[in-house]
């Protein structure tokens, strides 16, 4: 594995639950993917400024990333979504496939929240918005790879119309399919969506239902991940419907 | 008592003889005999017509070899019979003066013991016949012989009378059946013109079979009087019916002619006028000629199949007839001699059949055509109105999507531009302050930021709106230290939620939150939402610090910012209000009404 030279710590901001930065941790590695030079070095300044990151790899076509990544392994992938040259959803889904352990974070334009829903059921886990907030970068990459997702209160309003219960207590009038299998919603997730879409913040939303702030990570980290199966049970569902199988 | 008749016996032993004399002794109803040598065959209407009455044909048969089996054929006799040979009754057909049976319909076949003949000498034959008025009866020539050569004769006779006769009831009542059919499920006229023609003419020569008829005489022979002249009329009106021919003249015609026969039939039948009957029989060529002369021109002019086909049928029908009515009702020697007119009727019958079944046919076909021209035309016509429809669609697609356009780029125009507009001006007039263009700037940002998020599907969910706004400036609350106290609770949702009214109502929080971050110098800021269900249907936002509050006279109180902001408000339908609570601070209460049919649809829907 490469890795690259250790920074100073930087600050952060948020309210949200991170573990402080320890000393004797190993150093996450990053790699990255975007086309346009300038974003792709204000990125890497943002790593650069955290100890406990180091970037492996910056690459500006998704076939150099690919490329690389067949021979190397990283912690984090930082992958956007408007590359000219390979989609960013196929570049997610195949380096999945390249490796499976990699967390992998979408770049992508702000109010993209659409794509970026696709970007979660090809198995993406994170986000980051190219909106003037790059500067957070590190701290949402950190948080990523503790555990955390990030989630803006519109994506969990699609989540709740997508993933719907047949009974919530606050439905969305949607017309959602019919949900019984595995990938719907649980009860708790559903509150935790309803909460994380009325703005309040993990922690709040951890004082709310009386649990662990750590316990809303993973119940938002369930989600995603009922996304990625969602998105297979309604591929065979449609198969079913088209006589595939 | 009769004597020996002579006979016209051909001389030599073992040959066939017919017998074409006899002794006649008549018994009158009235009761007074006569005798008189008669040629045969003799017919008793012709003697004695309208008159019942019963006659002893005396004959006598020649000398005949012992060893070789001999038979007696007639071929017709009646209409009641009883055959004497040598003084022994040999053979008997109904009962003599018991108008149930005619014998007369067919054949007879009577086998002669050789023990009552002789070799030397005659035999003789007595032939006793009770006849009816006008029913054919009287006795044909019969034949004597070896049975090895006449039985055959007989046998080929009876074939062709009787079999034919089955033939041709059999055919005429199928087609009958047929049309029949047809004009139940058509009811054209055409098709029950020509079923009851046919039923009429089954009824007509399927009394030839009927040994004993369903009705006394002289009643069934008035009914198949009647069935014939009715059969016929009936096949001249089909025929014309099947030219196209068929108006009022011609019903009238049809009238007049069907009362005329049918009467006089019934009338010669039962008051015994045989002679009333030929005439109708004859009366009859006016209504065939006539449809036939019509259908004839027709077939000429229009060369029509189906006229050709009638006329052709026609003229054989009409021929058979008038032979039928020479030979067998006009000449001397009528009886057993073969009617044509069976037969000429069932080609008849048959080939309308055909016809009528090729009508059929090709009028089955051209509704089959008809229903797929109409198919292919509501295809079309289907086919034109999606057309239309989606030209109306993509019209209406345009136009909204270049509203929509306009407003973007009126947002932009009056929001990121106004700012930037503002940001170069600051610059031009050679302002450097770091912060003020900062902040210039991140108000740009900002105002691009909301003009993005406002287009984002919040499924008119209020709350997700005020928490996109909590999502993008929690970091600088959270960098001035001001504490947040969220409380948003679930909100009902709002169908007139549009991207220009989030827009419009993130502007108004915006600046709320603008003016407490520049000037309230707050720790702590409450936001709220709720949902009022008094007297309207009410949605309440509010922004409450605990700043200084509007008493002091800041600079923005008197500035543009809450005239905005109000005018901003009125856009909407919104009321906004500014105040300061006792406990101190800025209070900005925003009230949004519901729309009434979301809300009432809402709680149907839960």
């Amino acid at each position: 594995m490469v890795c690259c030279r250790p920074l100073a710590p930087g600050s952060s901001m948020s309210d949200e639950p991170v573990a402080p930065p320890a000393s004797s941790e190993p150093a996450i590695s990053v790699a990255l993917v975007e086309d346009e030079a300038g974003t792709r070095e204000r990125l890497v300044r943002a790593l650069s400024q955290t100890s406990r990151l180091c970037l492996a790899h910056a690459a500006g076509t998704g076939q150099e990333l690919l490329d690389w990544l067949g021979d190397n392994s990283v912690d984090v992938l930082l992958v956007d979504l408007g590359l000219p040259d390979i989609p960013g959803l196929d570049v997610i889904r195949r380096a999945r496939a390249l490796s499976p352990g990699t967390e992998i974070m979408v770049i992508t334009m702000f109010g993209d929240e659409a794509n970026m829903m696709r970007a979660f059921e090809a198995g993406a886990r994170g986000y980051l918005l190219k909106d003037g907030t790059e500067d957070d970068l590190a701290r949402h990459v950190l948080n990523l790879h503790a555990g955390g997702s990030p989630m803006t209160p519109i994506i969990a309003r699609q989540l709740l119309a997508r993933l719907a219960r047949p009974m919530p207590a606050v439905a969305p009038p949607l017309p959602a399919r019919p949900d019984v299998r595995s990938d719907a919603l649980t009860a708790r997730e559903h509150d935790i969506l309803v909460k994380l879409s009325r703005g309040y913040t993990y922690g709040e939303v951890a004082g709310l239902l009386d649990i662990a702030p750590s316990t809303v990570q993973s119940h938002v980290k369930n989600i995603y991940s009922k996304l990625a199966v969602h998105s297979k049970a309604e591929a065979i569902f449609e198969a079913h419907q088209l006589g595939l199988i | 008592m009769a004597m020996a008749a002579l006979t016209c016996a051909s001389p030599g032993h073992g040959a066939t003889v017919t017998l074409r004399q006899a002794q006649a002794e008549v018994i009158h109803d009235a009761g007074c005999v006569r005798t008189r040598a008669v040629a045969l065959s003799h017919r008793w209407d012709r003697a004695f017509a309208g008159r019942d009455g019963t006659v002893r044909y005396s004959l006598l048969l020649p000398p005949s070899p012992a060893d070789v089996p001999h038979g007696l054929y007639f071929p017709r006799v009646g209409n009641q019979v009883e055959i004497h040979v040598g003084g022994q009754v040999l053979a008997r057909r109904g009962v003599l003066g018991d108008a149930r049976v005619d014998a007369a319909k067919a054949p007879l076949w009577v086998t002669v013991p050789s023990s009552l003949l002789s070799g030397e000498e005659s035999t003789p034959l007595e032939v006793v016949v009770s006849a009816q008025a006008g029913r054919w009866g009287g006795l044909a020539a019969p034949m004597f012989g070896p049975a090895s050569d006449l039985y055959p004769v007989y046998q080929a006779r009876y074939v062709w009378r009787q079999w034919g006769a089955v033939a041709v009831v059999f055919s005429m009542a199928l087609v009958a059946a047929i049309s029949g059919g047809l004009w139940l499920l058509q009811r054209e006229a055409v098709y029950g013109y020509f079923a009851l023609g046919a039923v009429l003419g089954v009824v007509r020569f399927a009394d030839r079979l009927w040994e004993q008829p369903p009705l006394p005489w002289p009643l069934w022979g008035g009914v198949q009087a009647m069935a014939l002249a009715l059969h016929v009329l009936f096949m001249a009106r089909f025929s014309l019916a099947m030219v196209g021919v068929d108006g009022r003249s011609v019903r009238r015609a049809f009238v007049f002619f069907g009362v005329l026969e049918a009467s006089a039939a019934m009338a010669s039948f039962l008051f015994g006028l045989p002679s009333l009957w030929t005439a109708a029989l004859a009366l009859l060529a006016v209504p065939s000629a006539g449809a036939l002369a019509v259908v004839a021109q027709r077939a000429w002019t229009l060369r029509q199949r189906e006229a050709i086909a009638v006329c052709l049928a026609g003229i054989l029908v009409i021929v058979a007839g008038f032979r039928d009515f020479v030979v067998v009702r006009l000449s001397e020697d009528g009886a057993g001699v073969f009617s044509l007119l069976p037969m000429a009727s069932m080609g008849f019958v048959l080939m309308m059949g055909w016809l009528i079944m090729d009508r059929y046919v090709r009028q089955a076909r051209e509704y089959r055509g008809l229903l797929v021209s109409l198919d292919r035309k509501v295809h079309e016509r289907e086919q034109q109105l999606e057309a239309s429809f989606a030209l109306l669609q993509q019209g209406e697609a345009q136009r909204a999507a270049l509203q929509e356009r306009q407003r973007l780029m009126r947002d932009i125009h009056d929001g990121v531009g106004a700012q930037l507009v503002g940001l170069l001006s600051l610059i031009d007039k050679g302002r450097t302050d770091r912060a003020e263009l900062q902040e210039h700037a991140s108000a740009a940002l900002d105002e691009l930021r909301m003009a993005v998020d406002a287009m984002q599907p919040v499924n008119g969910d209020l709350a997700t709106v005020l928490a996109t706004l909590r999502y993008r400036l929690q970091p600088r609350l959270v960098a001035a230290g001001i504490e947040v106290d969220w409380r948003v609770e679930a909100l009902p949702p709002m169908e007139n939620l549009t991207p220009p009214t989030v827009l419009q109502l993130q502007r108004i929080l915006l600046e709320g939150f603008t003016n407490m971050l520049r000037h309230a110098r707050a720790s702590r800021v409450r936001v709220s939402a709720r949902h009022e269900t008094g007297a309207a249907h009410q949605l309440v936002l509010e922004i409450a610090d605990n700043g200084i509050g509007m008493s002091d006279p800041a600079p923005f109180v008197t500035g543009h910012g809450l005239k905005n902001m109000q005018a901003r408000a009125t856009a909407i339908g919104a009321t906004l209000r500014f105040g300061s609570p006792p406990q101190g601070g800025t209070r900005v209460t925003i009230v949004l009404p519901v729309n009434p049919v979301a809300d009432a649809a809402k709680h149907s829907a839960g």
